[in-house]
């Protein structure tokens, strides 16, 4: 059982995965922009963040900076969960610590529910910040 | 007058006649045109290539080429002359065509297609002429195309998400028990779903391939769960046709790889839906993995119709299909083979296959292990 | 002319070269040799370096700005190509 933030503007979505994680044992919590997640992650402190890239307010890179995971938070374990593969905003998250990118429309519920659990016993990658 | 007495003066004024010709056909050239001498001293320059550089003719000619006209990469650093095409076009006696980019007088960046070629005389190279083109306006135009396509791409798989998404929830029982009448049409539905991801992924990735903007992502990863999850997106697809997969990635030992997950994740995929896609129903699919110290090799095995002999060569062509796979299967793009080779090559692998029609496939996809990669 | 004498025609060439161009000489010569003669180093005699030295002066002038320098560099690769003149009668 591990706690997860998920960060989606698209409500539909956010509801959907909170109900997945949650039947898997997970506590979860959602947020609809960066702005709100930082909010969040003063009192609710994630094993892991669902996070998309293209959000309003605050957009995905922009929380990232600012909560600074690879200086402040090194154990938290970053999904970038997006729709726009092969952009330079993949590339510049895993500058910035992301674990790895999955594909919002490929991903079927069994198997998001398998890659944050193959990510939280860090199976699936090495960390974005190791040489 | 006699033509003896006319000879050297008409022979005088051909001469003027044709210099000037020739220097209006220079001056004309509606691209820079830039010539050099046997030591590298610039000769002539035309006003398109002083408009893009902004020098003006007299701090141009007579000068030093590589000093006078730098060429950079585009983090500004300066490129060596043995690695320039002027340079090139010495070394091999051909024309070199590439693309660079110039610091102009005011220091700005300009990219150009350029083209270089020796001055020869009887086989002997006297100088060079460069002809070069300020790709500016297209480069804009291929950075707005490539914004728009992962915009767009972005918009159409947001909808495709939520359908996706729930459409699971329900066949997998999150919201409650479904019949079997439901289930089936939750199946289509998600059917339907994948189709679409399918092109939009397709024609997304061809369009970048095409315009050369496909960007690789290195991350550090295990081959093993990446083929696990895979075979897990896979497994709906297969289960509808009765076909079985088998998931031999865990047959030998792996060590980590450096390469793009997402552009690997997608060969994969495609190469396994094909395989679903063109196998009978009851046949069998495997994935299986080997490494060397260099490379690591996915072999994906169907019980398949095969590839036809006649054809095989054509198999990588963009828009083509056996004809005995557009019998039995009329969905299908002729793209998905196209884009498979193009993000082979992107990932500076291989791929290759052994099929006889009826017997099934085997395709091979080899890439680097990418320890030295950063 | 055999081969053992081109390859050593070859690491003649590549040690006058090295002087003037360093690291670079090996690459810079054998691309030479390969486009321009369609051979490879080791089989390099005295005949083609004669018409490869117009274009290794081209290239060679691209890369220093110095012509005295460059004109010393040619001259040895003259005197190396005419070393074994054949005699007229």
């Amino acid at each position: 059982m591990a706690k997860i933030l998920i960060v989606e503007d698209d409500k539909d979505l956010n509801n959907a995965y909170c109900i997945i994680l949650k039947s898997e044992g997970h506590e979860v919590v959602g947020a609809f922009d960066g702005k709100e997640a930082l909010a969040a992650v003063e009192s609710f402190s994630p094993d892991l963040i669902l996070l998309d890239l293209l959000m309003p307010v605050m957009g995905g890179l922009e929380f990232l900076q600012k909560y600074d995971l690879i200086n402040k938070h090194p154990e938290v374990k970053v999904l970038i969960f997006t729709n726009m593969e092969n952009s330079p905003e993949v590339t510049k998250s895993y500058d910035l610590g992301a674990h790895r990118c999955i594909i919002k429309s490929w991903t079927a519920p069994h198997n998001l529910a398998r890659v944050i659990e193959d990510t939280l016993n860090n199976k699936a990658s090495s960390p974005a910040t190791t040489a | 007058m006699s033509d003896a007495q006319s000879g050297p003066d008409n022979t005088n004024q051909l001469i003027v006649e044709k210099q000037a010709e020739m220097e209006a056909l220079f001056t004309s050239i509606g691209d820079g045109a830039i010539t050099t001498d046997e030591f590298g001293k610039i000769t002539r320059i035309n006003p398109k290539a002083r408009q893009i550089l902004g020098f003006s003719e007299k701090e141009m000619i007579g000068g030093w080429f590589p000093n006078k006209i730098v060429a950079v990469n585009d983090q500004d650093k300066i490129i060596n002359m043995i690695d320039r095409p002027i340079t090139k076009a010495f070394l091999t006696g051909k024309t070199i065509s590439e693309k660079c980019i110039y610091r102009t007088k005011k220091g700005k960046l300009v990219p150009v297609n350029l083209s270089v070629s020796p001055i020869l005389v009887d086989s002997k190279p006297l100088g060079a002429i460069q002809v070069f083109r300020d790709i500016t306006l297209e480069e804009e135009v291929d950075r707005m195309k490539s914004e728009f396509i992962s915009l767009a791409s972005h918009q159409l798989r947001t909808p495709l998400s939520s359908i996706k998404t729930y459409s699971h929830m329900l066949i997998e029982g999150y919201m409650g028990d479904v019949n079997k009448d439901q289930q089936k049409s939750l199946r289509t539905i998600i059917g339907a779903t994948n189709r679409m991801n399918e092109l939009i992924s397709t024609l997304l990735n061809i369009t970048r391939m095409e315009s050369g903007t496909i960007r690789v992502s290195l991350k550090t990863i295990n081959a093993k769960t990446l083929v696990d999850e895979v075979i897990e997106e896979l497994n709906l697809l297969a289960n509808e046709r009765s076909i079985e997969i088998n998931n031999l990635s865990g047959k030998y030992q792996l060590d980590v790889i450096r390469t793009d997950p997402l552009l690997l994740k997608e060969i994969l995929i495609n190469l396994m839906t094909n395989g679903i896609k063109y196998t009978p129903e009851n046949g069998k699919i495997s994935l299986t993995v080997k490494q060397t110290t260099e490379h690591i090799t996915f072999c994906v095995a169907d019980s398949g119709w095969g590839i036809p002999e006649d054809v095989q060569n054509q198999i990588f062509s963009k828009f083509f299909r056996a004809k005995n796979i557009v019998k039995r299967e009329t969905t299908g793009t002729g793209l998905g083979l196209y884009l498979v080779k193009g993000l082979v090559d992107a990932l500076e692998g291989r791929i290759w296959f052994k099929s006889k029609p009826k017997h099934g496939t085997k395709f091979y996809v080899e890439i680097p292990n990418g320890k030295n990669q950063h | 002319m055999n081969s053992q004498s081109n390859a050593m025609l070859y690491d003649k060439v590549l040690k006058i070269t090295n002087v003037y161009l360093g690291p670079a000489a090996d690459r810079f010569m054998s691309r030479q040799i390969q486009n321009h003669l369609n051979k490879e180093p080791n089989e390099l005699t005295e005949k083609d370096l004669v018409s490869l030295i117009v274009w290794i002066k081209v290239s060679v002038s691209l890369l220093t700005e110095d012509s005295g320098i460059v004109d010393e560099y040619i001259t040895k690769l003259n005197e190396l190509a005419n070393a074994k003149t054949p005699t007229k009668s």
